[in-house]
């Protein structure tokens, strides 16, 4: 405690002098476009050779059939969903619910009251993430506060990827290496949808 | 307008074709240009070497040699840059009064708002714009304004066309290995293009990029964009 | 080996064969996209405007905020440590490591663990250090310096990481990927680059596993929720900082920003200028604060703070666009910096961090062209402080003869007849020119232009009419 008072009053002494500088409070972005096609083009683009997908239905049900439909192993493979934290190294898929999504830069917004919470969007090869579409924002700065009780927010833009070996990119570095994302009209119920989804009775199906 | 015209020390002494083309260029646009005799140099050799006494008393000279006009104006974007951005910093007693400085591109674009100068010159031209120019005037765009419009003239795009050219006043003789290793990129991205002459702002970047090439016999006709615009009328 | 001076060392990186090929394609590449982005975004400058004055805004208020900070993270569950130097910064690092036995960490990112020196630190302790950010872990393994502020490998070509990973990592290349010769065609050059990668992956991915504590830097600390922010691309960050017990976090001051409302503009500016992404793939901003601890760090920076002409150097972001454009930078690379941060802001900031001794050329290693502070993201204008530096060595400096001569000049210069009457020496001069130092600097390698018949001011007079025609009129 000692040297973090010290240290707050040595910037104390040497900030005295210097001239004072109003916060500019604010930044307004216009922008008319429309977010949703734009989260579909910066979210494919992000992907460029499919490791980024972009879907919307029209509800809960339609999202089930959907899911059903493009991971008919759901009940064989590995998977990793919402907050579960035990963590082994990888595993197949992961099923995420999405607080906000940003039109922009094509992100995908996790609140979650502990980093470890969002393992699904982690240590998984394929990172399934549904949300509603009433949560899609135009840029950054409309982003809302944490969601109540959620400490840490992870904001996920494309695929894991580097570019460190002759600025070659790669997809991907150590996280996912593809993105799914599943936008659903009206209001997301992921709870019910998870139960359903992994629901044994249906295992004939799968 | 009554323009006074500032004509470089080493474009008077090594380039006068380029003061004399500037003339006619400001001329022609209907300027009444005033040539004071007693000018100099703008003091930026001094000031870039960290001696900003030297380079006030260059100010005050150059102060005193340019009044009574509505602007003055220079066929070089350093110097430009040097008494537009860097005289209102210099140390000193009383406060600098000089005239609103130009350089040509700038000043035909952005005052005068005339673009086309009846030039012609016919073939394919690279542009180089002095640094200067473009990251202390923010006058990047101008001289491409005006060069779009001479007549049977081709702008040749390089991939190097936003490079330094490695002259840097002093620097080039202080560090004359990283000024050449500069330069020689810049003259290296234009190797595969096919151009017959390159066009710039500034004639010490041109006399850089000139004397680089000529002692490794690569062809590079260099051209001031105001020996171009008065191409025309001389 | 370490040169004295920038001059030396710049001599040294310009006689490597391929490295400013290796430097001017991939900066020129992460410009390209970073002009191609701003393209679609309008508010670019505007956006800039308003960074730079959220940054100083920070500075000039950063006693209170950074004690916000402090309050609120603790709060959090961070333990919160302050370190007035590298060493003190070491030392509490080791404690921590020390407290929970730990033998093993991962490492994230993180220029101020380099300005620290922490590796040879932990490593002297006994413990077993692996960089996880994939271009930190090459250079790891040769024992190297980054080479960049954000793309620490920028230098190496795929045949150099090729020849390190088959020695220290046991990698073997696929059948299908083997070609003849000591280069690697064109062709094949990504394929092989992806493989690389991917052995990197799988030797990192037993790292993260065993590792017990987690050290990342931080992007942004941010004051009203006591939160610390971290941008990448490959997720290593999020590992190192999510699965060992422990994470340590290390910053200086200077990466506050007053509310989590001013974070979307840094969010904008950083990866842009960058790498041209919109976006970086994972920004974490980490707000449960058990299990971890952040280290504040001075280290020399509120001396920079006190200084009023040059505090605004503290509001750099490291995205490292200003040595993307730098035509030094693109021959030397970092290495010709000679100090942990390179680049124009580094020919800035080491002079302050690391002293005038040591550092007090490189501001004069600069033709001042002044694209670094055309691309900063924060208004910084990085080539104005390098004048100020050459002023302020000037001025520190005894008589030299360079002031000798620019005091002769200054002379000339207020007496117009004698100005010329010098220039008529040039012709003198240059048929002398290997015998002058000053020319012969220059003629080694370039062209000296003639000396034209007359001047222009001398034409001018001749004609006499042009001027004294005006003259009459006033």
């Amino acid at each position: 405690m000692r040297r973090i008072d010290e240290l707050l009053q040595r910037l104390r002494d040497a900030s005295a002098a210097l001239p004072a500088i109003e916060h500019p409070g604010p930044f307004d972005v216009p922008d008319e476009r429309d977010p949703l096609a734009l989260l579909e083009e910066r979210v494919c683009a992000l992907g460029p050779d499919g490791e980024s997908s972009f879907a919307i239905v029209e509800d809960n049900d339609a999202l089930l059939t959907r899911l059903r439909a493009d991971y008919p192993e759901r009940l064989r493979a590995e998977w990793v969903v919402g907050d579960e934290a035990a963590a082994p190294m990888f595993y197949r898929f992961g099923l995420t619910e999405a607080h906000h999504l940003v039109a922009r830069s094509g992100t995908i917004v996790l609140d979650v009251a502990r980093a470890l919470e969002s393992l699904s969007s982690l240590v998984v090869e394929e990172h399934v993430v549904v949300a509603s579409v009433d949560r899609v924002v135009m840029t950054l700065d409309q982003l809302p506060p944490l969601a109540r009780g959620a400490k840490t927010r992870i904001l996920i833009s494309g695929p894991s990827r580097t570019a460190d070996i002759e600025k070659t990119l790669v997809i991907p570095a150590h996280g996912p290496c593809r993105t799914a994302l599943y936008l659903v009209r009206g209001t997301l119920d992921f709870g019910a949808l998870v139960s359903r989804f992994f629901s044994s009775s249906d295992r004939g199906a799968g | 307008m009554r323009v006074a015209l500032f004509v470089p020390c080493f474009i008077n002494q090594l380039f006068p074709d380029v003061g004399r083309a500037t003339l006619a260029v400001l001329e022609n646009a209907g300027c009444e240009v005033y040539v004071p005799l007693g000018q100099t140099c703008c003091g930026q050799p001094p000031f870039n070497s960290g001696l900003v006494d030297e380079a006030r008393r260059a100010a005050d000279h150059f102060a005193a040699q340019f009044q009574g006009v509505d602007a003055i104006v220079t066929p070089s974007g350093s110097c430009a840059a040097m008494v537009r951005c860097h005289y209102p910093s210099l140390p000193g007693q009383t406060p600098l009064s000089v005239p609103p400085t130009y350089e040509l591109c700038q000043f035909l674009v952005d005052v005068l708002n005339r673009l086309d100068h009846g030039a012609t010159l016919v073939g394919r031209g690279l542009i180089h714009v002095g640094c200067h120019q473009r990251n202390e005037l923010h006058s990047g765009d101008a001289p491409f304004a005006l060069l779009r419009r001479v007549s049977g003239l081709e702008l040749v795009p390089s991939l190097s066309d936003e490079w330094c050219c490695g002259f840097g006043g002093t620097f080039s003789v202080n560090y004359p290995r990283l000024s050449v290793a500069m330069g020689s990129r810049k003259l290296a991205a234009y190797e595969p293009l096919d151009y017959n002459f390159l066009i710039t702002t500034d004639s010490s970047c041109g006399m850089q990029l000139q004397g680089l090439a000529e002692r490794r016999n690569q062809g590079l006709r260099v051209l001031h964009v105001a020996e171009v615009l008065a191409g025309a009328h001389s | 080996m370490k040169g004295k001076t920038l001059e030396h060392r710049a001599r040294r990186q310009l006689s490597q064969s391929g490295l400013a090929d290796t430097l001017y394609r991939a900066t020129q590449r992460a410009v390209d996209k970073r002009n191609a982005t701003i393209e679609d975004h309008a508010e670019w400058e505007r956006r800039r405007d308003h960074a730079r004055q959220i940054k100083l805004h920070t500075l000039c208020r950063i006693d209170e905020l950074l004690a916000q900070f402090i309050e609120r993270a603790q709060a959090n569950g961070f333990v919160v440590h302050a370190a007035l130097d590298a060493e003190e910064a070491r030392r509490i690092a080791l404690r921590i490591c020390r407290d929970h036995g730990v033998t093993r960490v991962i490492k994230g990112k993180s220029m101020v663990s380099e300005e620290i020196a922490l590796n040879p630190a932990l490593e002297a302790a006994g413990i077993e250090v692996t960089e996880s950010d994939l271009g930190e872990l090459i250079v790891q393994l040769l024992g190297q310096a980054p080479a960049h502020i954000t793309a620490p490998a920028i230098h190496l070509a795929v045949e150099e990481i090729l020849t390190l990973f088959r020695e220290r990592l046991a990698y073997e290349l696929p059948s299908e990927l083997r070609f003849e010769g000591a280069a690697i065609p064109p062709r094949q050059r990504s394929a092989i680059a992806r493989d690389l990668t991917l052995a990197a992956r799988r030797f990192l991915q037993r790292r993260f596993l065993r590792a017990q504590l987690g050290f990342s830097g931080a992007n942004f600390l941010i004051a009203d929720s006591g939160r610390l922010v971290l941008l990448e691309n490959e997720a290593n960050i999020r590992l190192s900082t999510t699965l060992p017990r422990v994470h340590v976090a290390i910053a200086g001051f200077d990466k506050l920003i007053p509310s989590h409302d001013d974070l979307a503009t840094f969010l904008h500016l950083l990866p842009t200028s960058s790498t041209g992404q919109r976006l970086t793939s994972y920004v974490s901003e980490i707000g449960d604060g058990d299990g971890r601890h952040i280290i504040l760090l001075d280290n020399g920076r509120s001396q920079l703070l006190a200084d009023a002409e040059h505090y605004d150097l503290l509001s750099c972001i490291r995205c490292g666009a200003c040595s993307n454009v730098c035509p030094i930078f693109r021959n030397i690379g970092g290495h010709g910096y000679g100090g942990v941060y390179s680049g124009p802001i580094g020919a800035a900031l080491l002079p302050h961090l690391g002293g005038i001794d040591a550092y007090g050329d490189l501001p004069f290693a600069s033709s001042l062209c002044g694209a670094c502070s055309s691309i900063c993201p924060v208004g910084i204008p990085i080539h104005e402080r390098l004048l100020e530096w050459r002023e302020r060595a000037q001025r520190a400096r005894g008589t030299s003869g360079e002031k000798l001569i620019a005091r002769a000049f200054a002379w000339l210069i207020e007496r117009p007849a004698w100005f010329a009457a010098a220039a008529t020496t040039y012709p003198l001069a240059q048929s002398f020119s290997r015998l002058l130092p000053v020319l012969r600097r220059w003629s080694s390698e370039r062209d000296l232009p003639e000396m034209p018949r007359q001047t222009f001011l001398e034409w001018i007079a001749d004609e006499g009419r042009e001027t004294q025609r005006r003259e009459e009129e006033r």
